[in-house]
């Protein structure tokens, strides 16, 4: 299924909330070429099957410094860092896409493979670019 | 004596930052696990104060796990940590018998305050 506009702009406005918090954003219009990129893949059963969320690391560090003051975050930790955000973006949008019919159960964040078909959506943070590929 | 903590969290981020955070509180965690599978031996070979929860984990997920521990130990102070904002998990977590519902990313001060809370209520409920 195609998700409308105004459940992506609703489910991005929660995303967009949490970053805020925790990296500092701005809305953006450009898609991330980083051949470093973090791509994380959060796994859905109803509605949707799934997110896929692209990091620079530099998102993935501020995170991880964020969430862990004092820390020296290396490649592992810069991991689960991109991996607990993917899991905190979608996870804040769930009651947001149920109250639109969009009833979702979610599974753990994993490291994306890549490759399925979907519509991806990008936001530029004060330190790098965060994308979600929506997969229906 | 200082609280005692069980922490169960998939990330090891999270479990890292609620160590510092317990830390600073000169509370001691006295073990940690990444899925709901251990709750239950876990928390009665520590017997801990609290146990902070992840809903969404491998194995079995936290509303499960919660729901097991309180049936066999109704005593137990659980506060969840996720980042879930579903109703329906809300609620089978108050049904389950959780004190309280966090949502990452978690404000320290606040998180703080509601780990204090649900100990003392705790402790002054088996008082």
């Amino acid at each position: 299924m195609n998700l409308a506009h105004e459940h992506v702009r609703a489910f991005l406005d929660d995303a967009a909330s949490v970053l805020r918090s925790m990296v500092g954003t701005q809305l953006a219009r450009r898609i991330a070429t980083d051949e470093r990129v973090i791509s994380i893949l959060v796994r859905a059963r109803g509605a949707l099957s799934g997110f896929t969320w692209t990091f620079s690391p530099e998102v993935a560090e501020r995170v991880a410094t964020h969430l862990v003051p004092g820390t020296a975050p290396d490649p592992q930790l810069c991991e689960a860092a991109a991996s607990e955000l993917a899991n905190m973006l979608t996870g804040r949008g769930l009651q947001t896409l149920a109250e639109r019919g969009l009833v979702l159960e979610i599974e753990p964040p994993e490291l994306s493979r890549g490759g399925a078909p979907g519509a991806t959506y990008v936001v530029d943070t004060d330190v790098g670019v965060v994308s979600v590929t929506i997969h229906s | 004596m200082k609280p005692t903590v069980l922490v169960i969290d998939d990330s090891a981020l999270i479990r890292l930052q609620l160590k510092q955070l317990f830390h600073r509180m000169d509370w001691h965690v006295v073990a940690e696990a990444a899925s709901g599978d251990d709750l239950l031996a876990l928390y009665e070979a520590h017997r801990p104060s609290l146990v902070t929860l992840d809903i969404v984990m491998p194995g079995k997920d936290g509303v499960t796990a919660a729901t097991e521990l309180l049936q066999a130990h109704p005593e137990a102070a659980v506060v969840m940590c996720t980042s879930l904002t579903s109703r329906d998990k809300i609620i089978a977590c108050q049904r389950a018998g959780v004190l309280h519902y966090l949502l990452k990313p978690l404000e320290p001060a606040r998180a703080e305050q509601i780990f204090r809370h649900a100990v003392n209520r705790q402790t002054a409920v088996a008082s």
